[in-house]
């Protein structure tokens, strides 16, 4: 069975041309910067949604992907496309607080995908 | 400015059995969203607990909960935390370039909508004596 991380993993891998992801947290060396653009990306929660004869029948999963860049949001990795392409659905998204050491901008999205 | 959390719960078949026993569904409502609040707010600083490693309280000092409130035909409570006040709820929520984040206002609006409210709505009307 395809796990929700190996279907997020697949579609962070199909972006063209290829942007760094990680799950969770983008580890680097002692004293190595952070790429200038990369993505992050966690399960928020994966909650059962129906059962029946006593049995799990669906569950949906919330995932946020989270794109860090230092040149702005104008113009980022199309990780709709890549996200939707293997079954997720849109939610909502967000800026998040600019970070003055790494001199990211960020934007955090989230998809569902029903199981 | 505040973190907050606003959801729409589908509990219609619910509010329709109670409406049909003649119940006062807007005073249901409002008793439930109620008596959940509490329980709500502690679903959050639980998955805030378990996720610090060193616990100062200091962003759990920082959730929140207010109602329950009315807006024409919705009644609602929202939660979330102030970061205005200390910021670190948003960090924890949606993560930063150095931190990853540790949800947890989402997780606990997510169990409520899959399974908190129709536990919830389930003991109101078996204390009514009726049955979903």
């Amino acid at each position: 069975m395809t796990t929700i991380f190996e279907r997020v993993k697949t579609a962070l891998g199909n972006l063209s041309p290829a942007i760094p992801y990680a799950l969770g947290q983008r580890l680097t060396a002692t004293g190595a910067e952070l790429p200038d653009t990369f993505i992050v990306y966690l399960l928020v929660s994966g909650d059962p949604e129906q059962h029946a004869d006593d049995a799990e029948t669906q569950r949906t999963y919330q995932v946020q992907v989270s794109i860090y860049a230092r040149g702005g949001l104008v113009t980022l990795p199309d990780v709709d496309a890549a996200m939707l392409a293997q079954g997720f659905t849109q939610g909502p998204e967000r800026q998040l607080l600019y970070d003055k050491e790494t001199r990211h901008f960020g934007l955090a999205k989230d998809y569902f995908y029903l199981e | 400015m505040s973190m907050r959390g606003r959801m729409t719960l589908n509990v219609g078949p619910y509010l329709e059995i109670l409406a049909q026993a003649g119940r006062d569904v807007d005073q249901v409502v409002t008793d439930e969203l109620e008596n959940n609040k509490y329980g709500m707010t502690m679903m959050m600083w639980k998955y805030l607990r378990e996720s610090s490693e060193t616990w100062t309280g200091a962003t759990g000092r920082t959730l929140f909960f207010d109602g329950p409130q009315r807006d024409g035909n919705y009644i609602f409570i929202e939660i979330g935390a102030h970061t205005d006040v200390d910021p670190s709820a948003w960090y924890k929520e949606y993560g930063t370039p150095r931190q990853a984040a540790e949800p947890f206002l989402r997780p606990t609006l997510q169990y409520y909508r899959t399974k908190g409210i129709k536990i919830a709505m389930g003991i109101v009307l078996e204390s009514f004596g009726l049955t979903p």
